[in-house]
């Protein structure tokens, strides 16, 4: 299971960034494909990059919102957050285990030997905070005297901006760096945070600071397809928990907001106490018999 | 088969094809083709 994740996670990027015209051509891939959305986080201004990142397109909907309505027609980025929900309301943060090409970074980041650390679980609800403020809030409120405001997650944290959008384009186009300022030095700064977190703690950025983990995970208690625990199967081996990359105990709460789905719990159970099926329906209590 | 997920997802299809309607789509691809130097911390 796990190889083909994985195989699936590099066919994915691989797909993902298939214009490599770029150091020949236009800086980056103009086509019409840019009108899709990638369902992990991958910056559209990545040189081979030839989907766009739902969270920058939904950042710059949300900042120019005022701009589109006087124009007559209200862009607040529904067909985003439909895009996105209808991957959640499917398969919760499947997405990220499977698809995300940063998520893949980091765990190949991860496989670095060095000592692992156990992250708390409250930093967890950090990721709420960044999608709700950076994404929705500041982009939307934050505005100049035309009424446009600015996309804050991208401009202020996205690792996936700064490593394969921001550094391959200033390499490009080195007339870039003088346009080079705080803010630039200030994602480098992040950038070199996620990546050493993600070293020592796995898959630390989707924990902690993701929006679209954020996002995806409000779906795992819902989505069509969940993690099933069978209790009587389970003997408490504690074996799942061992190899979840994102500190999940699923004998405890298999639909935690926190697990990506990437099913290595299934393959770490040797018992069958865990299943990836269809969400079953209510079982509705037959009527009892009354006997008198 | 639960009802829930089923909503969820005839509820996210009709905003995905209402957000279609009001031309995102043109405002996606124009974003996604222009660099945006504010977008990756440059300017």
């Amino acid at each position: 299971m796990d190889n083909l994740r994985r195989l699936v996670q590099f066919l994915t990027a691989a797909i993902t960034n298939a214009y490599l015209l770029f150091p020949f051509g236009s800086v980056i891939y103009q086509g019409p494909l840019k009108s899709l959305c990638h369902p992990g986080l991958h910056c559209y201004s990545c040189p081979s990059a030839i989907l766009s990142c739902p969270v920058g397109a939904l950042q710059n909907m949300l900042s120019a919102v005022r701009l589109s309505a006087q124009a007559g027609m209200i862009q607040v980025g529904a067909s985003i957050v439909g895009y996105l929900g209808i991957f959640g309301a499917l398969s919760g943060r499947l997405p990220c285990g499977w698809l995300c090409p940063f998520g893949l970074i980091q765990d190949l980041l991860h496989r670095i030997p060095s000592p692992k650390i156990k992250l708390p679980s409250f930093f967890n609800y950090f990721r709420y905070v960044v999608l709700i403020l950076l994404v929705v809030l500041l982009p939307l409120l934050l505005v100049d005297e035309l009424g446009l405001g600015q996309p804050w997650f991208c401009k202020l944290l996205c690792p996936s901006g700064t490593l394969v959008g921001a550094l391959p384009l200033l390499y490009f186009k080195p007339n870039l760096w003088h346009n080079v300022g705080l803010y630039f030095w200030n994602k480098i700064f992040w950038m070199v945070v996620i990546i050493l977190g993600a070293v020592f703690i796995s898959r630390f950025f989707c924990r902690v600071m993701c929006p679209l983990g954020g996002f995806y995970g409000l779906f795992n208690r819902f989505s069509l397809f969940c993690l099933q625990f069978d209790e009587g199967k389970c003997v408490h081996c504690l074996a799942c928990e061992r190899r979840c990359p994102t500190g999940c105990q699923p004998y405890k709460d298999a639909n935690s907001a926190a697990c990506i789905h990437c099913l290595k719990c299934l393959q770490a159970c040797r018992f069958g106490a865990l299943a990836f099926k269809m969400r079953p329906g209510k079982v509705q209590a037959l009527p009892v018999r009354s006997e008198k | 088969m639960a009802k829930a997920p089923i909503w969820l997802l005839i509820l996210f299809i009709v905003l995905f094809i209402w957000g279609l309607n009001t031309g995102e789509i043109a405002n996606i691809l124009n974003s996604g083709t222009s660099i945006c130097l504010s977008c990756i911390g440059v300017g």
